[in-house]
């Protein structure tokens, strides 16, 4: 029973969605608001019940007089965050975000170098190993154009995303001749590959809209 | 024929080419500026930028609200304390305030008390509505004042502070002039309570921020005489007419600065905070030098002034509006109780123990000494003082940051040989009330060394301002509202056209999932696919598997139907104890409906054969936690029971310990965290990608390095590894649907395309014709 | 005072967080745990805020009776219903996950696939708006990439498909591979400005 009232919820709820094709319109927004309505209400309780009650509330209680006394840090940043609800109050949270911005900024530096700099760079490196592509079946030719073509999709690419330039004697902005023709090629390289990121977006969008549909026909048992 | 001039002081009219009253000897033209400069004691109405508001989004909106409305609140708040607290106040005036806020509700970005106070010394015609611009939006030539609307007050008196020595009168040393010349000034000081506040009121000009103090005096003052901006262009509006393009040599400073008598784009690059860069573009003084005779350019209205600044200078009648005030002018006393401005005012009132000075006496004193506040205002009419060789001080006797701040001495030498001029013309209103040539007459020194106001207002250097001019542009073009009878005809053809689409998507999908069909040829297995199954089928039998959900409801079909395959494959073939982990709050009921709805078949149950532990807060820390200590970072399960002692959790300790990690995704950056943060704590255990088609291509790099060892990507993945299991599921029965609506898509896209082509072509030959 | 301060803590804790990466000492690791671990915590708590915010904003709208009040009403009410469920039940209960599986999928997924149509009358669009090389490049690999994902080259002509799309994805892969390192330096100069206190998102400058 249940289980049908579920989805007949969420068929009408996908109705009226799905109407914003004719137009924008009163059914669509109550839809909406009624999603993010109850998105932030199951996220604030998996927070509640996942978050703060076993990692702060618990231990607060029950852990050893040490770990309770540290404890006190995170509980102090955490009220500290809160104030940020105020915007009397918001500057007292500077130290809680100067905590979170620091570790973020290290966890991300930390794991640009180690898990994509270095790895990415020896893999462009790896890809004109020609005795390791023949030893798995691959045609060196092919493997080497693949490497080229490849490796000047990388660096066109990023010398397209290259901002630095100087300024002429006629004050004019220009990058260096040389960087100004490998940033079109970048930017040919970068179309292709936008191009095949939509084409993923769009396989994505029809794969929902076909969902959507079958889950209004099952629901039917069509 | 212009109108004779009435003079102020005697009330008789003069012809307008006189410079002075010829009845009375006192200038003319200073009553013809007061409507176009802030003179000391002034108080200027703040200018709500509402015209540029319109185009904002609307988040943007709501918070410019917000923060203006918590800066009136707070002036008023501010003022009213500083009103009760002036008298006995200890603290000194935090002069430093509001160089690093950037909330205007710090204490730094605090209306100073003295300048709250100092409202009290205003006279009747202070109170004259004047709508005030933010800086960014005065025309260059028409930017005489300094004074900051009450969201910048915190700059306006903000400066370096280091020690400064006082004498008993409670002024610093520098400004007496020493005991020598304080003992003719020297008259009984008033009481302490009924003098107005002023920064010199208790002596003692303590620093707070050391940090300020070492920067500031390597700031570099205004050259004296910047160079005319451009006229106004096109549409813009007339204070973005005046920058110079961001493209130009020097950038915004060449064009404001006479680049003849210094270049203010060398001195401003590199060494100097942004924010100082932008101080010094917004504050450089106007073009127009005041020391010559007559009226000044700067002062001239242009007849395409905005319609808020000619109001401002045609008001002199304008008569005060209390409730166009603002919070920020509550202290004023009303404007009736104000003695109109002797013709021959006595000492100002800040100044305790003074004599009234002479003329010359003053001007000595305040020549280049003046605090930036004082400075805003050039008189129409000044005239040049010898200052540095007049003045008493030697630039050695001074304090370092206060000769830093001499703008004559420090960045502009050549002032100091301005040619001596007779005193300038006195005081009528303001706390300098009756003091003669107080104010720096040569070009440039108005806004010298302005500090800037950091407040949560929206500040923008010229650069921004000419790049947010951009969007503004491209915005309003975006929005600006099309005329129905020339575009009705479109408008409908776009309808149809969207209204085409969905009806030929709806019933083709509609249509083919009705009939069931599964005839199309399923898609070929690519290699990082195949090097998935490859690695579910080494992976030993019941041993630990992390599975990482990832991705959010909106794309959940498409990651289910992907991984339903996949993960239904390790699971006949390996009986393996599963960890289910997400990263998003909507994961954990996510990862309960892919166990319900596409691993039914296998009587898995929680607690026994897997584990939810939920939701992982934390981005990618909490991936680099979890990863070096599953345990510790969550140690408990969705319904709160303990993980680590069931089944699936057993044996482990790291992400190591599990036999391999499984993301199950639809964002490339998810992936990317879980293969940054992750990958290198796996120790060699394989780390497989489930994503959606649209993260599929920009994860291929990851596969190539072989930091993920396979990847199945959206629909196509999903239905060549059911293909390849010879188990057809839930992407088998869409791929039909998905792979001939695809083919229309295409065709529509081409045609539509190439229609447009050929019209844009045709329609761009018109235009040439 | 509370913005150096936030600045020494955050210039701190990310040295101590960063140099874990790369030296394996066993104190430096137990303390960098610990660090990352309040760190999640704080980060949770951070995503209450943002809820509190989104009842703020909205509770502002009814109260000031702002066009589309309705909608916020609707949109608190559903969060106080469902936050009250969850906070009496728990998210893992049988009526949250319902809840989830008849209102949050059923949504979220329809509002994904009005972008089918969307999409495709934007790309359609697209040689009005404009017309230069990075349009034709751009529009020519997605009809490519598009219709080699149709049944059409499949079967018989997979090979014909297999080589179109090694032809498409490999400079694809390329220019991803630049992305991915684009990205990865500017978050590694970004993040080093930050551990060096030239910037202060936090508060700061």
């Amino acid at each position: 029973m249940s289980q049908v009232v579920s989805a007949f919820i969420g068929f009408t709820l996908t109705v009226m969605v799905l109407s914003y094709l004719i137009g924008d319109n009163p059914l669509f927004r109550v839809a909406v608001s009624i999603f993010v309505g109850a998105a932030a209400g199951y996220a604030a309780s998996v927070i509640a019940h996942q978050v703060i009650w076993p990692n702060l509330v618990i231990p607060l209680a029950t852990a050893t007089l040490t770990e309770r006394a540290l404890l006190i840090i995170p509980l102090l940043l955490g009220l500290l965050l809160l104030t940020r609800i105020s915007p009397q109050l918001a500057r007292l949270s500077s130290p809680a975000m100067g905590y979170l911005t620091g570790v973020a900024a290290a966890v991300a530096v930390g794991g640009a170098v180690i898990g994509t700099l270095v790895p990415q760079i020896a893999a462009a490196a790896a890809s004109f190993d020609l005795t390791d592509a023949a030893a798995r079946g691959l045609s060196p030719l092919g493997q080497f154009t693949a490497g080229v073509v490849m490796l000047t999709a990388t660096i066109t690419t990023l010398i397209y995303f290259n901002f630095g330039a100087r300024r002429a004697a006629d004050g004019t902005v220009r990058r260096n001749g040389l960087l100004e023709l490998a940033a079109r090629v970048g930017q040919i390289f970068i179309a292709i590959t936008f191009g095949v990121l939509f084409a993923g977006v769009y396989a994505a969008a029809l794969t929902a809209l076909i969902e959507r549909v079958s889950a209004i026909l099952n629901l039917f048992g069509l | 024929m212009m109108a004779e001039i009435q003079c102020r002081n005697c009330g008789k009219f003069n012809p307008p080419e006189l410079i002075k009253c010829q009845f009375c000897q006192l200038p003319l033209s200073a009553m013809d500026d007061e409507d176009e400069t802030i003179r000391p004691g002034q108080v200027p109405t703040k200018k709500v930028t509402a015209e540029l508001e319109p185009i904002l989004p609307q988040w943007l909106r709501e918070a410019r609200e917000k923060s203006r409305k918590a800066a009136e609140e707070e002036a008023a708040r501010q003022a009213a304390e500083a009103e009760q607290a002036a008298a006995n106040r200890e603290a000194p005036p935090d002069l430093l305030a509001g160089l690093e806020a950037q909330s205007h509700r710090d204490e730094e970005d605090e209306v100073p008390d003295w300048l709250a106070g100092m409202q009290k010394t205003s006279h009747k015609a202070d109170e004259r509505v004047e709508t005030y611009p933010r800086r960014q939006e005065i025309r260059w030539e028409e930017e005489p004042s300094e004074t900051e609307p009450e969201e910048e007050m915190g700059g306006l008196v903000s400066g370096p502070q280091t020690e400064v020595t006082f004498d008993e009168s409670g002024l610093p040393s520098w400004i007496t002039g020493g005991p020598a010349e304080r003992e003719e000034k020297e008259t009984p000081a008033p009481a302490r309570d009924e003098r107005p506040v002023s920064p010199f009121d208790t002596g003692s000009f303590r620093p707070n921020t050391g940090e300020l103090a070492d920067f500031l005096p390597e700031e570099p003052a205004p050259p004296p005489a910047p160079a005319p901006t451009a006229a106004s262009e096109g549409n813009l509006p007339d204070w973005l007419s005046n920058l110079p393009p961001a493209d130009q040599p020097g950038g915004k400073t060449q064009a404001l600065v006479d680049t003849g008598s210094l270049d203010m784009g060398s001195l401003l690059s590199g060494e100097l905070p942004d924010w100082m860069t932008n101080l010094d573009t917004a504050s450089t003084p106007s073009e127009a030098a005041p020391g010559v005779a007559g009226k000044s350019d700067a002062f001239d209205l242009p007849a395409d002034l905005p319609d808020w600044m000619k109001a401002t200078s045609s008001a002199d009648e304008s008569k005060p509006a209390q409730e166009e005030r603002g919070a920020f002018l509550s202290p004023m006393p009303p404007s009736e109780e104000i003695p109109q401005p002797p013709p021959v005012p006595s000492s100002p009132a800040f100044f305790p123990g003074m004599e009234p000075l002479g003329e010359e006496e003053v001007g000595e004193l305040f020549a280049a000494e003046l605090p930036d506040w004082l400075s805003n205002v050039a008189p129409a009419e000044p005239k040049h003082e010898p200052q540095a060789a007049a003045s008493p001080l030697a630039p050695g006797e001074l304090p370092s940051w206060v000769q830093a701040m001499r703008p004559v001495e420090t960045v502009m030498p050549q002032a100091q040989a301005a040619p001596a001029t007779p005193s300038g013309p006195a005081e009528q209103q303001g706390p300098l009330a009756g003091l003669s040539g107080v104010l720096p007459i040569l070009p440039g020194l108005g806004p010298a060394k302005r500090p800037s106001a950091y407040s949560n207002m929206l500040q923008a250097s010229e650069d921004q301002q000419s790049n947010a001019a951009l969007l503004e542009k491209l915005l309003a073009s975006e929005i600006e509202p099309k005329p129905l009878a020339a575009s009705s005809s479109v408008v409908f053809s776009q309808r149809a056209l969207r209204w085409t689409i969905t009806i030929i998507l709806l019933l083709l999908v509609t249509i083919i999932s009705l009939s069931g069909s599964q005839v199309t040829p399923p898609p070929n297995l690519p290699g990082e696919t195949f090097a998935a199954i490859t690695t579910i089928n080494a992976i030993p039998n019941d041993s630990p598997i992390l599975i990482v959900f990832d991705y959010e409801a909106s794309l959940s079909g498409e990651v289910e139907a992907a991984a339903a395959s996949l993960i239904d494959n390790l699971i006949l073939l390996h009986h393996p104890r599963l960890t289910l982990l997400s990263t998003s709050l909507n994961g954990p009921a996510l990862a309960e409906h892919f166990m319900k709805t596409t691993q039914s078949q296998h009587a898995y149950l929680p607690g026994t054969n897997y584990v939810n532990l939920g939701y992982l807060p934390g981005g990618a820390a909490g991936v680099l936690g979890f990863a070096e200590a599953p345990r510790v970072v969550m140690p408990h399960t969705l319904n709160g029971t303990s993980v680590w002692s069931l089944p699936p959790g057993q044996g482990i300790n790291t992400i190591a310990d599990y036999a391999a990690v499984i993301v199950l995704t639809d964002q490339a950056e998810s992936a990317r965290v879980w293969i940054e943060q992750a990958g290198p704590l796996i120790n060699g255990k394989p780390m497989l990608l489930v994503t959606s088609a649209q993260a599929g291509p920009m994860l291929q790099p990851y596969i190539l390095s072989g930091q993920a060892a396979g990847l199945v990507s959206g629909l196509a993945g999903g239905a060549s590894v059911e293909q390849a299991a010879v188990r057809p599921g839930l992407s088998r029965g869409y791929w039909d649907a998905f792979g001939l609506t695809l083919l229309i898509v295409v065709l529509m896209i081409f045609i539509g395309s190439a229609w447009n082509l050929v019209v844009g072509i045709q329609a761009r030959m018109r235009g040439e014709a | 005072m509370n913005r150096p301060f936030a600045a020494a803590i955050a210039i701190a804790i990310g040295l101590i967080v960063l140099l874990g990466y790369f030296l394996p000492i066993p104190v430096l690791s137990v303390l960098r745990l610990e660090l990352v671990q309040w760190a999640i915590l704080l980060a949770g708590i951070a995503a209450l805020v943002g809820i509190f915010n989104l009842i703020s904003v909205h509770w502002q709208k009814i109260r000031r009776r702002e066009r589309g009040s309705f909608y916020s009403a609707v949109l608190l009410l559903t969060m106080f219903v469902t936050l009250a469920l969850g906070l009496l039940l728990g998210p893992a209960h049988s009526v949250m996950q319902s809840l989830v599986e008849s209102v949050i999928i059923p949504v979220e997924a329809s509002l994904m696939a009005l972008l089918a149509v969307t999409l495709v009358y934007a790309s359609i669009r697209l040689f009005r708006r404009r017309v230069d090389l990075m349009t034709v490049v751009f529009l020519l690999t997605l009809l490519l990439i598009l219709f080699l994902s149709t049944p059409i080259l499949s079967g018989n002509l997979s090979g014909l498909g297999d080589l179109a799309r090694s032809m498409a994805n490999t400079p694809a892969a390329g220019g991803a591979r630049g992305i991915l390192l684009g990205v990865a330096l500017g978050a590694l100069t970004t993040g080093l400005r930050v551990l060096f206190g030239m910037d202060r998102p936090y508060g700061g400058k």
